[in-house]
């Protein structure tokens, strides 16, 4: 079972954490700064895999991120390994060409595909194409229910309407209209978000 | 659509002014250069939230929870966010519940009281007809649920696991699965609809499901059983995947599923464990993974580890074995580190199967010893440590050496303790035994273990005929002594006790090179250790008895040895301090007894002493697993169990204390003993005071003393465990301390200055006997409440009150309740504080019967007076106080650490509050 997915920069900034375990606050920056002090100066021949406490920590380095995972002791390192390759397949795949940046502004999203990709510490999917499908799918459920709302909770003028028209649009797939229209809906939507 | 939204996305300013974005907060943060100008930003933007929270802003309310996450991300507090993540939940919008699903695994986890509340949301959820929303629903069950929410809502999570989305079946298999680990006697309730799983189509579903039964054969027989009938099942599975040609989607470098395919023979292993007839349907997919998989991509490799361990594990024919076992080879010889990782955790526990198989790879095993990568040396230490058997253990332990000197610093620990319990273990002779402990000690740096030492000496003592040759190889390689701890207190003691054989050749061995060394050389040694800087108190005290032990072989050497006993006198560590006067003054004043005093130990019985290790170890490893819940820092990152978990320990934790209160009681007669030693005290005034020298008649009344000390001395210990042997009366070192009374006879004075002289001894003495000994010493988990001893005399204010003042520390603070701790240390025992408790109501209602429980680790005792009442008056209107006695026998090593537990009525009503208190002020 998998006890916590750490993603750090080198510098020991966490991106993101996610715990299966319940932690006490403190313990878990604790385990982020020994993980990192752990992972960061191994060198690149040596093995993936380092014991950490009673568990061990899988780890692997995509440019200047590290992605580690603790597992149990008894688990399969390998198939981990490829887990996490998987997982940042998946990363950029979405985020077309992921970067650190990506990651940082769209926090929320990478913990939605982690909640796609792995459940309660275990392994749920293993396409990579279901689960890029089903984040598309969950981002326009997510646009489209924002705009009714909207819509419903404060009409302002005119743009009310053509943004009822908009998601109509959206939701029906088909494509949007002017420019112009596109970019007053989009100001309206990401203020609102 | 996805570009339209990615062209669109970044850039666009916010048309309308309603506080600060989640971007532009991101931005902001980032921008900051300082951390104290990170600290700026976030603290206004945490005042915005709460005011944004306090007035209920429901347009935004996901924006802030969302900004809430990434400020919980950065470090900082959030607890005030909590109840808005359960709002968002309970609203009816996917966006909002979306956030607020996503804020509540981030913010909450299953401890928290908060996460009740949600329970019915989650049930109303799970029971959307859209798709969308059950799955966050059965997302965050799956990972933050606790054990009552797990029995609440399994119904709802059984139902889904027959939906006909496969995206809903896959997360409610995963649900299950936390849910029976969080309730086991769900276990049955579920194992029908997982076996049913199984034949599903949809792979997401398959290794949800597959995962889910081994889950449930884990925790039930019975589900197992019912397992075992799906062999052919998991079979069909593995074999539709390996047979099958190209899956696009599921494709991982040219293989089909690598994690379901691991999955599958993870189950198939523990099913086919011990069970024949299942072992045998499963054996020729087995053969055919084993074969077909190609191992030249990381996946293939994930494979074939699994499929070897689950061959191993099987009750598999040897064909299939010997295929494993050419695997694991292959593994050996792969340049990849992480390949040879596997490949030696695997022979770690093949090794107990067919040593044989593994044999054959010993070079490359010992050559992984020493790589570079530590994870890799780790692994290959254990496997070599596993491999050792009587025939080899030459060969490997030079080889190890070899290598200890050149390892890491941080590796040599390990390393060390390997080396030393392997030659423990397998040594063929004694010389070889401690040939080998001297050239791990001789390596510099402290990484020798105390209870190596303690069993080297205590080998090194029953050898007999080897006491000479020892102590002169000892003695040779302190001639390159550059610090080692370990090598000098062994070396001392042998040098104090067998010193003569150092000068005249001894028991010299057929082939041993012929030494010779004056007295004054001996004691040239002991004075290199005694002045070097490195050595610590320790050491410096086994020194001193050595040099008291010299002092009655070698004759010409007395002024030497009185004189470097001397500087000790003023020492500032009262142990050296105290054996030099005592020391001093036996060598000056009672050349009649000395040569009793430091007679050579007698033979250390090796079987009691390795029983009594054993015992201690175990106990000691029951004590660790017990402590794993309470203690932090310990296991934390197993399960968080249930809260049912908790409170068993906590009783636990209380029968351990009551198993241990009686330890109190013999203090009384230790404390009777010494009252009846003092009775003694104004006889041999009026001796001392009608014949100055010490007389025959004095020196019965010595022995009165020493006789009736003993037992004292000897009770105190054995009384308070078993752990270990108490000190023979024929041990010359335990009767050191006892013969410290000796003191007060000699100076002439007035009666009353010459009681407290007495007592002053008598108050170090316990600390003297304990260390004064190696003998003592032996139980490795000796406790260290000697000194209870003293507790008699706890009142007679002998020292000047060494009390600090420590803070008051509030234990535990709840809404209605406050607890504060003061503390007062006893004088004279540093191992022991008095902790007053005062307990405060803050709420408007009184209390009644008001009962406070506590729990503390073993290394503590525990002892509760009665409280000073149990009704509590409301609003802070009174106060109930009570006295705690802890004691700390890792005093300096481990500060105190106790669980609270408080139970009470409120207007008739039980309730019941729990915590723990870690911030012990330090040097308690």
């Amino acid at each position: 079972m998998i006890r916590f997915i750490l993603l750090q920069n080198r510098q020991g900034k966490t991106r993101l954490a996610k715990y299966y375990v319940p932690l006490e606050d403190s313990e878990k920056h604790k385990l982020e700064y020994e993980v990192h002090r752990l992972v960061v100066n191994r060198d690149p021949k040596f093995t993936n895999f380092v014991e950490f406490r009673t568990h061990k920590v899988i780890y692997r380095r995509y440019a200047g991120l590290f992605f580690s995972m603790c597992v149990d002791i008894t688990d399969n390192e390998l198939a981990y390994l490829e887990s996490i390759h998987l997982f940042v397949e998946i990363l950029d795949h979405f985020f077309s060409n992921v970067c650190e940046l990506d990651l940082v502004f769209n926090f929320h999203k990478v913990y939605l595909i982690l909640d796609e990709f792995i459940l309660a510490g275990e392994l749920q999917e293993t396409s990579k194409k279901a689960i890029i499908e089903r984040m598309n799918e969950l981002e326009r459920q997510e646009y489209y229910s924002a705009n009714m709302l909207f819509l419903l909770q404060q009409d302002i003028g005119g743009i009310g309407d053509r943004m009822y028209l908009y998601a109509l649009f959206l939701a029906e797939g088909k494509e949007i209209l002017s420019d112009w229209e596109c970019s007053h809906c989009w100001d309206l939507y990401e203020s609102y978000c | 659509m996805q570009n339209l939204m990615k062209a669109l996305g970044p850039g666009q300013s916010g048309g309308l002014k309603m506080g600060t974005r989640l971007r532009d907060m991101i931005r902001a943060v980032r921008a900051c250069k300082t951390a104290a100008e990170e600290r700026g930003v976030i603290a206004k933007e945490c005042a915005n939230l709460r005011n944004a929270f306090k007035e209920n802003d429901q347009d935004y309310r996901h924006r802030n929870v969302a900004k809430l996450m990434f400020i919980h991300m950065l470090g900082y507090p959030t607890h005030f966010g909590q109840m808005e993540c359960l709002k968002l939940i309970a609203s009816g919008g996917f966006p909002e519940k979306r956030i607020g699903y996503l804020g509540l695994m981030l913010l909450l986890d299953e401890r928290q009281e908060v996460l009740m509340l949600v329970t019915n949301s989650l049930k109303n959820d799970l029971n959307h007809k859209n798709q969308f929303i059950a799955g966050l629903a059965l997302c965050a069950l799956g990972n933050i649920c606790s054990a009552e929410m797990a029995r609440d809502l399994a119904p709802e999570v059984e139902k889904l696991l027959h939906n006909n989305n496969s995206y809903i079946r896959k997360k409610a298999a995963l649900c299950s699965v936390r849910i029976v680990r969080k309730v086991p006697d769900l276990i049955e309730y579920f194992t029908n609809p997982a076996v049913g799983l199984l034949t599903d189509k949809h792979h997401g579903v398959l290794i949800a499901a597959v995962k889910l039964c081994h889950e449930l054969c884990q925790n039930s027989e019975a589900a197992l059983e019912q397992m075992r009938k799906q062999v052919q099942t998991l079979v069909r599975i593995l074999k539709n995947m390996v047979v099958s040609g190209y899956a696009p989607e599921y494709d991982v470098g040219g293989i089909t599923d690598p994690f379901l395919q691991i999955r599958v023979l993870r189950l198939l292993r523990f099913v086919g464990k011990g069970d024949a007839d299942s072992s045998d349907v499963m054996s020729d997919i087995l053969a055919q993974v084993a074969t077909n998989t190609e191992g030249n991509k990381n996946a293939g490799n994930a494979i074939l580890y699994e499929c070897v361990l689950t061959i191993m594990a099987i009750e598999a024919i040897g064909g299939l074995r010997v295929l494993a076992v050419n695997i694991l080879g292959r593994f050996l010889a792969n340049r990849d580190n992480n390949i040879r990782y596997v490949a030696l955790n695997t022979l770690v526990k093949v090794v107990s199967v067919d040593t044989q198989a593994v044999q054959r790879h010993r070079t490359t095993i010992v050559e992984c010893v020493k790589d570079s990568d530590v994870s890799i040396r780790r692994r290959a230490l254990e496997l070599v440590y596993a491999l050792v058997n009587q025939s080899n253990v030459k060969a490997l332990t030079k080889e190890l050496l070899e290598y200890l000197k050149v390892s890491d610093q941080e590796f040599k620990s390990d390393l060390t303790a390997k080396i030393c319990s392997l030659v423990q273990k397998f040594a063929p002779e004694k010389q070889w035994y401690i040939d080998q402990h001297i050239l791990v000690m001789a390596e510099p740096g402290n990484y020798v273990k105390e209870e190596v030492l303690r069993t080297l000496i205590v080998v090194i003592s029953n050898a007999t005929e080897l006491h000479g040759y020892t102590v002169r190889q000892l003695y040779r390689a302190m001639q390159r002594w550059s610090g080692q701890e370990g090598l000098a207190q062994v070396a001392l003691w042998c040098i104090g006790e067998y010193g003569e054989m150092l000068i005249n050749h001894l028991n010299e061995l057929p082939g041993e090179e012929p030494l010779t060394v004056t007295e004054s050389d001996a004691v040239d040694v002991i004075e290199t250790v005694i002045k070097d800087v490195r050595s610590s108190s320790n050491t410096q005290a086994f020194a001193l008895t050595a040099l008291l032990k010299l002092s009655s072989r070698f004759s010409s050497t007395t002024q030497r040895i009185k004189d470097l006993i001397k500087p000790h006198k003023g020492s500032l560590t009262l142990e050296l301090q105290q054996r030099s006067i005592e020391f001093g003054a036996i060598l000056n004043r009672h050349d009649n007894i000395k040569g009793q005093l430091v007679e050579r130990m007698p033979v250390l019985d090796e079987a009691t002493y390795v029983s009594k290790k054993a015992d201690g170890t175990g106990i000691a490893l029951a004590a660790d697993g017990k402590r794993a819940t309470p203690v932090v820092g310990g296991d934390i990152l197993a399960n968080g169990g249930p809260k049912q978990e908790t409170t068993n320990t906590l009783i636990d934790l209380l029968n351990l204390d009551a198993d241990e209160t009686p330890v109190n009681e013999p203090r009384k007669s230790a404390g009777d003993h010494l009252l009846s030693l003092l009775g003694v005290d104004p006889l041999s005034d009026s001796n001392v005071g009608t014949a100055p020298s010490v007389g025959t008649s004095s020196d019965n009344v010595l022995m009165d003393i020493l006789s009736l000390g003993t037992p004292a001395a000897s009770t105190a210990p054995s009384s308070s465990t078993s752990l270990f042997p108490p000190a023979p009366p024929a041990d010359p070192f335990a009767g050191l301390g006892t013969a410290a009374p000796v003191d007060p006879f000699a100076p002439a004075g007035g009666n009353a200055p010459r009681k407290t002289s007495l007592l002053d001894e008598l108050d170090v003495l316990p600390q003297v006997s304990r260390k004064t000994s190696l003998l003592d010493d032996l139980g490795p988990a000796v406790p260290k409440d000697k000194g209870s001893l003293l507790d008699g005399l706890d009142t007679i204010p002998i020292v000047p009150a060494t009390t600090s003042a420590y803070p008051t520390v509030t234990a535990l603070e709840t809404s209605g309740l406050k607890v504060l701790f003061d503390f007062v240390k006893p004088p004279g025992n540093p191992q022991s504080t008095v902790i007053k408790a005062s307990y405060i109501n803050l709420s408007p209602s009184p209390y009644t019967d008001f009962i406070f429980q506590a729990a503390v680790p073993k290394f503590l005792q525990l002892q509760l007076e009665p409280a000073s009442g149990s009704v509590l008056p409301a609003s802070g209107g009174g106060v109930i106080t009570q006295t705690i006695n802890v004691t700390n026998t890792m005093h300096g090593q481990k500060s105190l650490l106790m669980k609270l537990r408080i139970i009470y009525k409120v207007d008739g009503q039980d309730k019941v509050e729990q915590g723990q208190v870690n911030n012990f002020p330090q040097g308690l």
